[in-house]
């Protein structure tokens, strides 16, 4: 929120890239290097390199990437934040875009139609997993029977107002029989001017359209002598729907991408059986 | 009233019927056409009878029975078959009857000889409607980038590009059902955590199998004739479907695992 790049700033850049890009497909598109730009080698290479890096990322134990460290001064230590992973990112950005360019620009959508959709919803989902972040807000709530909540704590200790009123209803935990382990737990909150409503884990309440309270934990004790706590994260999320279209996007590609009854790769192979 | 001892007399016929399709589906080819029908026939009756106990269960629990692992165990194998049917009616892949059979077979046998299972009791985050087509879809897509793999292997082994063109459509599938499996688990996350990718060690490796497979059918269009490396990524996709699997279990960043769910 307090970031250099959150909106507009991230949207004002990303659209003046998108138009750079799209300049530069149709003034240079058939230059040698723009050719290259947008060929399925250099969609290997960063693909490759990110299959490499996700390895090391995924390797690395937590304790070796702490502040000061030499993985963390190479980019390893929480590396989807690092500058290089950042950088991967971007690269694919700018790839997927020229590609998604000069495909709409030869304007054949039928026969590109599982290409179009399966890139585009890739770069949509993409862009608000990184640009998007710079807008995201993520707290928490301490929600009680006895007075009304209204603001929240963010990780880095600063507190935020919702602007809106919470309190706990009810609190409901549902042990089971055999160890008496939590099956399950649910908080029915009364939040202001919208009434109340059940949540409980995987059941989080849309309070806007880009704003979520999650069910997140409760304080164990409640149930023998104190009144009932509820743990509330409440997300704001404005680029929610640009992943969810993303990833109809990418789903909807996909479909039409693995039922086509011919792929290009087939036409071309020398080994194919019916050339 | 339907409960957890009647299962065998549900689960041994389907298991016999779909047998007997996979059975038809082996022999599937041009000169016996009515084949793929008595496997698909086969097939269906199994998931009929099947689902019946599904259904039965649900009515008797007053609730979808998805809350125990055990009752998971149940959507896997029916899923499986479904899935199975789906890829054979489209493609008639001789072999992938069997292949389902045999996944859903191991899910069975672990009900039915396992019974303790049956109330252990799913955590709070798994108890959700996508949990099943989330795991289900990721199971299936690592049997075929398992057979995937195993065409790398032959491939390698004889020195020649022969088994690509049969490769490409199973990686092709593979993909869409990794996808499917990948996407169903962001909408999920969002529901549970509020995030829709956190790079959770399962997760980062989740990332790097996708992209691998994606690589293998950008380094087909990039060079239909070579076959070297498509045969490499194929094996290294499979192995870091492994990773995804059960092996980031062993490594000590899964002890921070949102994923882990001991």
């Amino acid at each position: 929120m307090s970031s250099f790049f959150s909106f507009p700033v991230n949207l004002f850049l990303g659209f003046g890239i998108l138009v750079l890009l799209w300049v530069v497909e149709s003034e240079w598109g058939q230059h040698r290097i723009v050719r290259r730009l947008r060929s399925a080698a250099v969609a290997c290479w960063l693909l490759g390199i990110t299959v490499v890096w996700s390895i090391i990322g995924g390797l690395v134990p937590p304790q070796w990437a702490v502040d000061g460290s030499l993985w963390q001064a190479l980019g390893f230590g929480f590396f989807p934040s690092s500058w290089g992973f950042r950088l991967l990112i971007g690269c694919l950005l700018a790839h997927l875009s020229l590609v998604i360019i000069h495909r709409f620009r030869l304007r054949q959508y039928r026969r590109d139609a599982s290409f179009l959709l399966l890139h585009t919803g890739l770069w949509l989902a993409l862009v608000a997993g990184s640009v998007g972040t710079f807008d995201r807000v993520e707290g928490r709530a301490v929600v009680t029977s006895e007075a009304e909540c209204t603001t929240m704590f963010l990780r880095d200790g600063r507190i935020l107002p919702l602007g809106y009123g919470i309190h706990l209803d009810a609190f409901d935990v549902e042990r089971s029989p055999a160890d008496g382990s939590v099956v399950q737990y649910t908080a029915t909150i009364v939040v202001d001017s919208v009434g109340k409503h059940d949540i409980s884990v995987n059941n989080p309440f849309g309070i806007r359209w880009y704003e979520d309270l999650y069910l997140t934990g409760f304080d164990h004790r409640h149930d023998v002598e104190r009144q009932p706590v509820a743990i509330i994260m409440v997300v704001r999320e404005p680029w929610k729907p640009v992943t969810m279209a993303g990833i109809l996007l990418l789903a909807a590609g996909m479909l039409s991408y693995a039922f086509r009854r011919s792929s290009r790769i087939s036409r071309q192979s020398p080994h194919h059986p019916h050339p | 009233m339907i409960s957890w001892s009647d299962f065998p007399y549900f689960a041994l016929p389907a298991l016999a019927f779909w047998a007997v399709g996979a059975a038809f589906s082996a022999r599937d080819n041009v000169r016996h056409p009515r084949t793929s029908g008595a496997a698909l026939l086969f097939t269906l009756c199994g998931i009929v009878v099947y689902g019946a106990f599904i259904a039965a269960f649900w009515h008797t629990l007053g609730r979808p029975p998805l809350r125990t692992m055990g009752e998971t165990r149940l959507w896997y194998s029916l899923f499986m078959m479904l899935s199975g049917a789906v890829v054979y009616r489209c493609w008639h892949y001789r072999w992938i009857l069997g292949v389902s059979l045999i996944v859903a077979a191991v899910f069975i046998l672990v009900n039915i000889l396992r019974p303790e299972i049956h109330d252990q009791s799913l955590m709070p985050a798994l108890q959700s409607l996508w949990f099943v087509p989330h795991v289900t879809v990721y199971i299936f897509s690592y049997s075929i980038f398992g057979c995937a793999a195993l065409m790398g292997v032959a491939g390698l082994c004889k020195r020649s590009g022969s088994y690509l063109p049969s490769a490409d459509p199973l990686v092709r599938i593979g993909l869409l059902f990794l996808t499917l499996g990948m996407l169903s688990g962001c909408v999920w996350a969002k529901q549970a955590w509020g995030s829709f990718w956190n790079w959770d060690p399962k997760e980062t490796w989740a990332a790097a199998t996708w992209c691998a497979a994606l690589l293998y059918i950008h380094l087909r269009l990039r060079h239909a004739d070579r076959w070297r490396w498509p045969y490499i990524w194929l094996i290294i996709t499979f192995a870091l479907l492994q990773m995804c699997w059960y092996g980031v279990n062993l490594l000590p960043s899964a002890a921070a695992s949102m994923h882990a769910y001991n």
